[in-house]
Order: C-alpha cells, then sequence, then structure tokens
C-alpha cells in the first residue's frame, strides 16, 4: 500500500478545502459578522494539517495508485472533508454540537440536504454558503475536482473516478483522464452559474441565488429558507429549480456531448429516455391523486407533483410541500422512488435508474429462461447489450443498498424511533436525498434525533454517497493481502 | 485477359481452374507453401509464394499489366490492403472479398470505382431470405430489380401436371417453363415435352403472381413463421438480422458463449440459444419441430448436414445447407437434405461473372456446368432483331426466359420481336452459349 502517497494526497485536499473555507470567510469579513472568527479558525486548522501532510509526505516520483490505494484515499478524503466541513459549525455553536456538526457537514458533502438546524433563517449568510458549498463541492465529487487540479495523478486516477463515480461504470470523456475532469467541473460550474443568475433575476438575494443554485446542480437540497423552496411561492422559481434538477440528475457524460455539439445525445439515451418517463408517469399519478383524495385543484396538483418527484427522484429533497401529510398513495409512492435516484453520472445519489433498469430487466430474463434454459438473454438497455459480469454487480449492488437500508432502518427503529421516521430516514440518508416521512418529514428537521441515530444516518450517507463499494470494499481489505 | 488472383483457398482455386480452361492469364499469390506446391501441380498457372500486399511480389509479377486483381483470402485487412495495393500499383480493376459488413462504411472503398468490394456472406444470406420468403421453391433468383422471378420447384404429385405434353397445359398468366431437371439432366422444354412426377422445375415469372404459379403446381405455400438457424458466424448473424425485419421469429443456436452474446446483442429481436446445433436437445429448445426452416449455417460442412438431418428428422419443414468444401456438394445431393448452398461457390460466380464481362446472372446457383441464365443486351444490328421469336431458328438447347424493356418486364411469346436496347434473359445450357452469343452480337 502507498500510504505516503495516499496521505500526500490527503494533504492536498485539506489544502483545497482551506482555500474553499476562505469563501464564507470572506463573505463573514464582508459583512463584518462575528462569524468571521469561527471561519478563519477553520482555514488555519484545515491549511496547517494540509501543509504538515503534504510537506510530510513529499512526493519525488509520479504517484503509483492500485485500487486499494485509489479505495482507501476516497473514503478518507469523504470523512476528513466531513470532518473539516464541520469546524465552523463546532466553532459557532460549541463543544455540544459535535455530532450535529458533523451530520450537517456529512449530510453536506454527501448532497443528502438532511439538516439538523431547526431555524436556518437564522443563521448567518456566511454559514449559509458554507453549507451550500459543501453541497456543490461533494456533488461533482472532491476526487474529479482533485483529478482536475492535480496534474501529477495521472496513474490510477481512473481507479479514483472508479471508486467515486456515480454508476456502474465510469466514462472517459477524453483521452486524458484530467481532461475529463476538467470538462465535467466546467460544465457543472456553468449549469450553476447560469441557474443563480437566473435565480437572481427573478428576484432571489445574490447570496440566496447562489446557495440554491449550488444545492440544486449539486442535488444536495439545503435550502436557506425553513419552508425550502417553497418559501418564495413563485411558480416561476419553481420551474428553473425543476429544470435545473432535471439537469443535475441527468448524465453529465450527454451534457458534455451536447457542449461538443451533439445536441440529440441527451434524447436518445436510453437511461435518459426512461428518466424522464419516470418523472413524467409519477408526477401524473401523483396529481391525479391528489385531486382525487387529497383536494386540490388540477393546477396546484400538477405543480407540486411535479416539484416533489422531480427532487425526490433526482434526490434533491427541496420541498414545496409536505408530502408527507398527503394522501397515502403520493406519499408510498414518493417513499418508492426515494431508491430511484438520477441518471448514472449525474450528481443524484440512490440506486440509479440505469441499475434500477438493469435488475428489473434482469427478472424478466431470467424469467425467460425457464422456458428457454439455454437462451443467450443479454440485459438490453437501447441498443446495447449489457455484459454479464456488469448486470451481475449492479444486482449485488441493489441487494446491497436495500440491505444496507434495512439495516440501517432496523438500528433506528431499535434506538426508540417510530418504524416510518425509521425506514424513511434510513432510504433518504442512504440515497442521499434529504427529507424523509415521519418526524423527519419535509417540514421538520433532524435535531430530535437520538445520537446513535445521527451517527449511524452519516455512514449511511458516506456508504450511499460513494456507492456503497467504495467503504464497504475497505472492510476486505486484508493487510498485504 | 491477365488476372491476379490473391489466395488459393477453395474460392481461389475454383476460380482458377475455370479461368485456365476459358484461357486467361493467371497469376495466384499465395501464402501457404504446401497449397502453391498443390496448385503447380495442378494447374497451368504462374504460382507465387508470398504476401499478396507485397509490393515487391506485385510489381515483379506485372501488376500494372493486370485487367483484374482477385482478392479472396479469408482475411478482410488482407484482402482490402492487397487490393489497395494493387489499385495504386496498376492493376485495371480489383475486387475484394470481405466479411464484415462494416466495411460497406470503410471511406477507402468509396471513392474508387474499379475497386470493388463483394460480400459473399451477406449474398448468401440475402439468397437463404428470398427463398424463405417463397416457400417450397428451392432456388429463387430477382432479375429485373425484383419485377421477375426464377424459381427452382418441385411439383406436388396431385397438382395434374404430369403425363401431358406441355401445350396441352394453361399455367398462370406471365410465367414460362424454361427448364427441367430429370435426375441427373437438364432438359430444356419444348412444346411436345411431357412432365413427369421426379422433375424439378425452373420457371421465370412476375414476382408478384408467385403464389398463383405455386398454386397451379399445387405447392401449399404456406406462410413462413419461424426458422431457426444453426451457427450464428457472418451468415448466420446477417441471416438473422434481415429474417427479423420480415417480421418473421427467428432462433440462433451458437455453440461458443463469447458469439451467442454477440449474436444476441445485434439481433435484439432473435433468441439465441448456447449449445451445438447438433444436439437434439437444444434443437428442441429451439422449436425446430415446428419451425418451417431450418438453416445449417456453421463452420463445419459435417455438423451442418449431421444438423439438417437431425432437424429434418425432428419435424423442420425445410433445411437449408451451408457448405464450403466442394466434397460435400455430391453428399448433399445424395442425402437429398434440402436447398445447399455455398458461400465460396456464390464468391467464384460472381468472380467468373466479371472475367466474363457480361451478365451470367447466378450462375453459382445452378449445377456446375450445367445451366446458366445470361443476360443479354440487344444491340442496333442483331441477328435477333429481324423476325419473330418462333421464326428466329433459336438454338434448341435455350430459352428465352423474359425480356426487360425500359420500366417493363414481361414473359415473351412465339409472336414477340425484338428491339434494340431490350435486354433478354436467357436461360441455357453451355453447348448454345457461343451461338446464343452470335446471335445477340452488334454485326
Amino acid at each position: 500500500m502507498n500510504l505516503h502517497g495516499v496521505l500526500f494526497l490527503l494533504g492536498r485536499i485539506l489544502l483545497a478545502l482551506a482555500a474553499a473555507l476562505v469563501i464564507p470567510a470572506a463573505i463573514a469579513w464582508f459583512n463584518d459578522g462575528p462569524e468571521l472568527r469561527a471561519f478563519l479558525v477553520s482555514v488555519v486548522l484545515a491549511a496547517v494539517a494540509g501543509l504538515v501532510l503534504t510537506r510530510g509526505f513529499r512526493q519525488k516520483h509520479d504517484f503509483r495508485f492500485g485500487r486499494r490505494e485509489a479505495f482507501v484515499l476516497v473514503a478518507a478524503a469523504w470523512v476528513t472533508a466531513s470532518i473539516v466541513g464541520a469546524f465552523p459549525y463546532v466553532f459557532l455553536k460549541g463543544p455540544g454540537f459535535v455530532v450535529d456538526a458533523l451530520f450537517e457537514s456529512a449530510s453536506g458533502f454527501t448532497t443528502t440536504g438532511a439538516s439538523i438546524l431547526t431555524d436556518v433563517e437564522v443563521e448567518s449568510d456566511a454559514l449559509l454558503i458554507w453549507r451550500s458549498l459543501t453541497q456543490w463541492l461533494g456533488g461533482m465529487g472532491i476526487i474529479v475536482l482533485g483529478i482536475a487540479i492535480l496534474p501529477k495523478l495521472a496513474i490510477g486516477g481512473m481507479e479514483l473516478l472508479g471508486a467515486e463515480a456515480p454508476g456502474p461504470t465510469a466514462e472517459k470523456l477524453t483521452p486524458r483522464i484530467a481532461q475529463t475532469a476538467k470538462a465535467l467541473w466546467g460544465i457543472y460550474a456553468a449549469l450553476t452559474a447560469i441557474e443563480a443568475a437566473i435565480l437572481f433575476f427573478l428576484g432571489l438575494r445574490p447570496v440566496e441565488a447562489i446557495a440554491h443554485a449550488f444545492t440544486t446542480m449539486a442535488t444536495g437540497g439545503f435550502s436557506t429558507r425553513n419552508a425550502s423552496i417553497g418559501a418564495f411561492d413563485s411558480v416561476a422559481v419553481d420551474l428553473v429549480v425543476t429544470l435545473f434538477m432535471v439537469l443535475a440528475g441527468a448524465n453529465f457524460a450527454l451534457h458534455f456531448k451536447v457542449v461538443r455539439g451533439k445536441p440529440g445525445a441527451l434524447f436518445r439515451d436510453p437511461e435518459f429516455q426512461i428518466y424522464i418517463g419516470i418523472l413524467v408517469g409519477a408526477t401524473i399519478l401523483i396529481a391525479t391523486n391528489l385531486v382525487a383524495q387529497g383536494g386540490h385543484d388540477a393546477l396546484s396538483a400538477l405543480r407540486d407533483a411535479l416539484f416533489q418527484v422531480t427532487s425526490i427522484v433526482t434526490t434533491t429533497g427541496f420541498a414545496t410541500a409536505t408530502f408527507s401529510a398527503w394522501p397515502y398513495f403520493s406519499a408510498v409512492l414518493l417513499f418508492f422512488l426515494l431508491f430511484m435516484g438520477g441518471c448514472a453520472g449525474s450528481t443524484g445519489g440512490s440506486i440509479k435508474v440505469v441499475r434500477n433498469v438493469i435488475v428489473i430487466r434482469k427478472l424478466a430474463t431470467d424469467l425467460r429462461r425457464k422456458i428457454h434454459p439455454h437462451a443467450v438473454l443479454p440485459v438490453r438497455l437501447g441498443a446495447r447489450a449489457i455484459p454479464d459480469d456488469v448486470v451481475a454487480s449492479v444486482t449485488t449492488f441493489f441487494i446491497l443498498f436495500l440491505t444496507l437500508f434495512a439495516a440501517g432502518g432496523l438500528a433506528l427503529v431499535l434506538l426508540g424511533l417510530d418504524p416510518l421516521t425509521s425506514f424513511s430516514a434510513s432510504a433518504t440518508c442512504l440515497g442521499n436525498v434529504g427529507p424523509g416521512f415521519g418526524i423527519v418529514g419535509p417540514d421538520r428537521t433532524f435535531a430530535p434525533l437520538p445520537v446513535a441515530a445521527k451517527l449511524i444516518l452519516v455512514a449511511e450517507m458516506l456508504i450511499g454517497r460513494l456507492e456503497i463499494y467504495t467503504i464497504l470494499v475497505l472492510l476486505f481489505l486484508r493487510r498485504r493481502a | 485477359m491477365k488476372v491476379f488472383i490473391a489466395g488459393a483457398g477453395e474460392v481461389g482455386f475454383h476460380i482458377s481452374a475455370s479461368l485456365v480452361r476459358e484461357g486467361h492469364d493467371l497469376v495466384i499469390i499465395e501464402r501457404d507453401r504446401e497449397k502453391v506446391q498443390r496448385l503447380e501441380k495442378l494447374l497451368d498457372v504462374l504460382v507465387v509464394q508470398g504476401d499478396a500486399s507485397n509490393p515487391h511480389i506485385l510489381r515483379a509479377n506485372g501488376i500494372e499489366t493486370a485487367d483484374l486483381f482477385f482478392a479472396v483470402t479469408n482475411d478482410d485487412p488482407t484482402n482490402l490492403l492487397s487490393a489497395l495495393t494493387a489499385r495504386k500499383l496498376g492493376a485495371a480493376r480489383a475486387v475484394v472479398r470481405l466479411g464484415q459488413v462494416f466495411h460497406e462504411f470503410n471511406p477507402l472503398l468509396q471513392d474508387d470505382p474499379d475497386l470493388i468490394p463483394m460480400y459473399p456472406e451477406k449474398l448468401v444470406a440475402e439468397e437463404i431470405l428470398a427463398l424463405i420468403k417463397v416457400p417450397g421453391a428451392s432456388r429463387v433468383r430477382y432479375f429485373a430489380q425484383g419485377r421477375l422471378v426464377l424459381l427452382h420447384v418441385r411439383a406436388s404429385r396431385d397438382a395434374g401436371v404430369f403425363g401431358k405434353p406441355l401445350q396441352d397445359l394453361r399455367g398462370p398468366e406471365g410465367w414460362i417453363l424454361t427448364g427441367i431437371r430429370r435426375g441427373s439432366k437438364l432438359i430444356i422444354p419444348r412444346g411436345d415435352t411431357t412432365l413427369q412426377s421426379e422433375d424439378v422445375f425452373y420457371a421465370v415469372g412476375r414476382s408478384e403472381s408467385i403464389p398463383e404459379f405455386m398454386e397451379s403446381l399445387g405447392v401449399k405455400a404456406q406462410p413462413v413463421r419461424h426458422v431457426v438457424i444453426g451457427g450464428g458466424g457472418q451468415v448466420g448473424r446477417t441471416l438473422a438480422r434481415l429474417i427479423v425485419a420480415e417480421r418473421i421469429k427467428v432462433t440462433v443456436i451458437q455453440r461458443s458463449a463469447e458469439r451467442a452474446f454477440q449474436v444476441a446483442s445485434e439481433v435484439p429481436e432473435a433468441l439465441v440459444l448456447r449449445g451445438s446445433a447438433t444436439d437434439p436437445e437444444i434443437l428442441r429448445e429451439g422449436g425446430v419441430q415446428e419451425a418451417d426452416y431450418f438453416v445449417a449455417a456453421t463452420q463445419s460442412d459435417e455438423d451442418n448436414i449431421f444438423a439438417a438431418l437431425l432437424a429434418r428428422e425432428l419435424g423442420a419443414r425445410s433445411t437449408v445447407v451451408l457448405y464450403h468444401s466442394s466434397e460435400f456438394r455430391n453428399v448433399l445431393r445424395t442425402v437429398r437434405l434440402g436447398v445447399p448452398l455455398s458461400p465460396r461457390l456464390v464468391v467464384a460466380g460472381m468472380i467468373l461473372r466479371m472475367v466474363h464481362r457480361r451478365e451470367v446472372l447466378s450462375l453459382d446457383l445452378f449445377e456446375e456446368g450445367d445451366a446458366e441464365v445470361v443476360e443479354f443486351e440487344v444491340p442496333a444490328r442483331a441477328r435477333v432483331l429481324r423476325r419473330p421469336l418462333k421464326r428466329l431458328r433459336f438454338p434448341r438447347s435455350s430459352i428465352v426466359g423474359a425480356v426487360v424493356r425500359g420500366e417493363e418486364s414481361f414473359v415473351p411469346d412465339g409472336d414477340f420481336t425484338f428491339r434494340e436496347g431490350d435486354r433478354a434473359l436467357v436461360f441455357t445450357l453451355p453447348e448454345a452459349l457461343t451461338s446464343l452469343e452470335k446471335m445477340f452480337s452488334d454485326r
């Protein structure tokens, strides 16, 4: 194991985090707020730790990175980021806030969007921006960012990308991995800037426009308002945010192709077609149900259904309605949609559309095989036949995801929480969605949960964001094996 | 004519033999020493051992004076490279045998009209598809943009056409009987010819009235609903793709897991079974007992024969058998296993046709040396222009099957008179070819 290399890169990531912390510090300084000191201390702590590691483990040669190093580094990077991200909360709110701070920070970097802040509207601009920034950084992935800005990391970069990338396989878009990482971040940043500009023109304060653009594109879900996007009560804002959630939940490789002059790539992609189909289908079902059983008028039913469905499917977690109080059919359907997720290669979490499709089609082919035991029945996605080993790996992922969901939920029940809260919290954190049902519904927070529950959920968030394998594989790493 | 042939495999050998007999000068380039020696013993040709894309070899043997260059090895890249090289070095025309259909999109093949690609596997697949679309026929060949068709078909015993002279029979409008195979003989029918129950017919007619024609022979044309293909190689895959496009159910049986996956992913509509086509268990799972056609298209001639026999035993209505080695042709004829087809003979046929510089159509389809369908264009001062068909003193061993005039095409009767520019499809035995050529030549 190239431990030196891992620690060195960890140092680089700490320095990058310190640089990121400068942004809220600058805002605090500009606003002349009392929170400036907390941010400055955080910057210094992260910078010093980073310098110690980079100096202490300076690399003389190019890195040689294997799968083992990749998994260890990625897992360590995300845990480190969650801890560093918690600094400002702790320094602002005191040592009793440590677990809550870690929860908020992990929820940020993993783009979950579950919050323990009972009243965000009293928080300073600096903290709100930091909260949103953690999601934005975590959305495209800190490792992808690392690869984009660390030209030395040429060998093994693909392994790293694979350990962090959302979806069954990581895809290189350009001959060089650093170019791919830069392209992804470029598109991500551009879309974020466009959304922020539109929201600003729709009347949001600059800080709020930027914060929401950050958390939309990251499919994170942190808001600057207690009532989330619902607080703006504007059809235009709803639609703009919906549109960008849909884009963020689509494969960024497709956005890349569109930018490269193949505008048809998005709509020809079978996963994107199914993704849009799910959004439209679920919206119609829920809107109909809201009219029939929820007493909504048609237009508001459609508006609420579209926003909530998009928010859940893309795993963003914004809300414009208290969907936990909707009629059972709508609520249960939304609960199931917690397991859908966006497209592979998106910033969305959860199982992902493509995996669900593959698993369902695998079931269908297995049933067909009962009639033709020797039949070769590849699982198809569009015109492409998925190789059997990928199908097997996806199936394993699917089962692992559901197992972890069940185990997490059971653990929360054991801690005395009601089943609805427990299982929805487990699903929403493992899938990086955000709000759940019961006492963690969209109009509530995760604050009242016991400390042990919060730690379990933090673990679920990290496991979910790193697509399960990266963390679980560490349990199977034996020394010198 | 000076002809180069790269590759002395089945195809190379077969065409060499015919071309030498016809008096052409042949240079054969072959990599394998044993094949070179065998060829030198058997044929009066110049055989060069070496790589056909080697410019030194090509130049040393006078490639710049070559009228035709045939690249017919079993390897696509070799064929492509040697043909391109030959063209660059001055060969007048080059023909490239290609297996992979994706070469159709290769830009190297697109801007040189004298570099002619040939896809034998695809041709064979198209041939089989044509057969499948006319149930009951054992050969089907279309002419004149598909408006005319030549069928090879056996009449049903209770059709009532046997025992009477032809002039007393009334066939459907627009059809003509052009040949009769009786045992090993091929007869060009006359009005007084009497049909016998063992006869197999060659008939030319309008494509749109195929069902009427088949009905008149008492052949019940059940539509084809299910085809089982043994072997997912180039022919099997292409055929499967063509058949599913006709909305006919296809099952492909393929032994290797990798190939099977490839077929399954390329032809999603087909059911692909992994296993041997000679395994009755697999054949049954593929539903061969209810299949309208079983196509044996594996790489092995032995397997193909065995699989087809099994399929017939299990209840497949018709079988088509691919063979590669000419030795199997006679075996296939003896066991009378449906329709035998050889991709290599298809190539050989095409090549001979190009050398002859006339449209000898579907030569490949007929028994070697016994009948050909030749297309003649009528020049301005041809002898055939003088009087109507019945007074032309046409050779007895040939018959005009159809005439294409502009957009029209029809089966001529005795009172028909040719015009300049007509194209005649003549069904003929080889001995009449010389006199036919005289009749249709510009004096």
